[in-house]
């Protein structure tokens, strides 16, 4: 705008990078990556990346340019990174990688590290002020496998979240859920998020955890225990689950497999739950019904919700708590991101 | 030919007024008969806490030595001859130490701690001194394969795993997030009215308002 248009000088107003809300929520899981924060606009914006690489020789180049797909050169080999990952593994024969296995960060995956970083920093994108709030999830510690390191998982994270200049806080996955969903309750339910690698359970009354813990069961989990049962792939399994599948009436013995091991890993949380909560039911008071709030990308699955409650009729009697009702998440894939925002937020609330 | 049972003490200095007013170095042990346990209830508290643990049982008598310079020699003896010695009586005995000393560390000294008036009215003074069974059954327990460990924390009950406890510092690399290396990823962006956050945010402020209230 010339002066000519704008005799008084003034200069238009333009909201400053500090102005907007503040706060980010991350979460980091096996198959995907998505932040969510407060866009200018009032709505919330989120980011979603897939949690995969795959490395290739140097002499990819030439094919890589050509197909379009971007990479990163380190040393002597060639990253690609999030979903061209999956799509260009399929090309070569090739298994992509994941950062993440069950759930959890292994030690000792230097590679992973710094694909981690990048994935990080590309869905987080820069602070609005300088170390701005931003919640993570991490998972509570498998009850299933207790060699697995959620500290070790929780400091990488804290690292690379600090290292993108933001101030970290690392938060339970499965309390997100009970943060973004159940604040017509008071923050009181059980929530439970589904994801690939594990399962992860938090139950809350009044926004105190009662009881966390997860499970190394997850959709990972499902498509091997369906492909070693009738001699097919994991990728073959994850791919008829992801053309869609109604896990109410499943046809052909691939689809049914794969209904059977959704069942048994429902069961086995909710198994799970009921012993969890038998050993802190004398501490641990619940005032009221509470809703059960499912999330995560494995609970996308055709006919999820009816099958779930389908399965936990049959354990009603037996369940140890009332639950008042049975629900989706409304953005399953984003839901324990929001929960991190809603946390996060909360660091400005004074301001 | 009664059955006996070597208790071996696990805390550093044990007095048993009761049975013979004797001492016990931490790893002396000691040959009891069967029906000791119920005559002297010092014995029995000793076990429950574990200031004394169970070594184990023989059906052969052996002479008991209550001087500490042969205390210690049989400590040596019995460690290199572990036979296995009627197991389902040990094992019912050592579950029962385990399974009360897990419940809780706090109800056990509480419920001591309660108990003491009726003792000291009762029965003579057992001579075991309450801090150092608090020390003794602080290590016992930490020493318990931590399996699904209840803990009562200041705002929430999570249940920890045994690798929790590790407490061997873990090294974390730097310059995870490298500015060399730079890439443009596909991330797939949404927008929501997020209207849904919006009433968690508002509400949860409003519970933390409410709960300064209820404070100040």
């Amino acid at each position: 705008m010339s002066d000519a248009e704008n005799p008084e000088g003034v200069k238009p107003k333009s909201r400053k990078k500090t102005d907007l809300p503040k706060g980010v929520g991350l979460d980091i899981g096996t198959m995907n990556i998505v932040s969510a924060r407060r866009g200018a606009g009032g709505g919330v914006e989120s980011k979603r990346v897939r949690d995969a690489f795959l490395d290739l020789p140097p002499d990819s180049k030439k094919m890589l340019k050509l197909s379009g797909v971007s990479y990163v050169e380190r040393a002597d080999e060639l990253i690609i990174i999030g979903d061209p990952a999956l799509e260009t593994a399929n090309i070569f024969g090739r298994e992509a990688r994941r950062p993440l296995q069950a759930g959890l960060i292994a030690a000792g995956e230097g590679d992973a590290l710094d694909v981690l970083g990048l994935l990080i920093k590309n869905v987080l994108g820069e602070p609005r002020i300088k170390n701005e709030a931003c919640y993570f999830s991490v998972p509570a510690a498998p009850i299933d496998q207790p060699d697995k390191d959620v500290i070790y998982h929780q400091g990488v994270f804290e690292r690379i979240v600090k290292e993108c200049g933001y101030e970290p806080y690392a938060s339970n996955e499965a309390m997100a859920i009970i943060y973004a969903e159940t604040a017509s309750e008071g923050f009181s339910g059980v929530g439970i998020s589904f994801g690939s690698g594990m399962t992860n359970i938090a139950l809350a009354v009044n926004t105190i955890e009662g009881l966390s813990f997860s499970v190394a069961r997850g959709g990972d989990w499902i498509d091997g225990g369906a492909a070693r049962s009738i001699g097919s792939t994991q990728a073959r399994i994850c791919s008829i689950k992801e053309q869609g599948i109604d896990l109410n009436s499943p046809v052909g013995r691939e689809q049914e497999a794969v209904a059977f091991y959704y069942k048994n890993l429902i069961e086995y949380a909710l198994d799970q739950i009921a012993l969890r909560f038998k050993q802190i039911e004398g501490q641990f008071a619940l005032p009221r019904p509470i809703p059960i709030v499912v999330s995560g990308g494995t609970s996308l699955a055709g006919g999820f919700m009816e099958f779930f409650e389908k399965v936990f009729e049959k354990k009603r009697k037996k369940f140890p708590i009332d639950v008042s009702e049975i629900r989706h998440a409304s953005e399953p894939l984003n839901a324990v991101a929001y929960g991190m925002l809603v946390q996060a937020m909360q660091e400005y609330e004074d301001e | 030919m009664s059955k006996k049972l070597i208790l071996v003490c696990v805390t550093d200095r044990l007095r048993l007024r009761e049975y013979g007013d004797i001492t016990l170095e931490k790893g002396a042990s000691i040959d009891v008969p069967m029906n000791a346990i119920e005559r002297y209830p010092e014995l029995q508290k000793a076990l429950e806490v574990g200031a004394l643990a169970l070594q184990e049982i023989r059906t052969q008598p052996r002479v008991r030595d209550t001087s500490r310079r042969t205390v210690r020699k049989r400590t040596k003896r019995v460690e290199a001859s572990k036979r296995p010695t009627q197991p389902t009586m040990e094992d019912r005995l050592k579950d029962l130490i385990e399974a009360t000393l897990r419940s809780n560390l706090d109800n056990i000294v509480q419920a001591i701690e309660s108990s003491k008036p009726q003792t000291m009215t009762t029965t003579e003074p057992s001579g075991i001194d309450e801090d150092t069974l608090r020390a003794v059954m602080s290590e016992v327990v930490s020493s318990l394969p931590a399996r699904e460990i209840v803990v009562q924390g200041t705002a929430s009950t999570s249940t920890v795993d045994s690798v929790q406890l590790d407490d061997t510092p873990m090294f974390i690399p730097t310059g995870i997030v490298s500015d060399e290396l730079k890439a443009e990823i596909d991330t797939a962006s949404e927008s929501s009215k997020g209207s849904s956050v919006d009433a968690a945010t508002e509400a949860l402020r409003q519970l933390r308002k409410a709960k300064k209230k209820k404070e100040s």
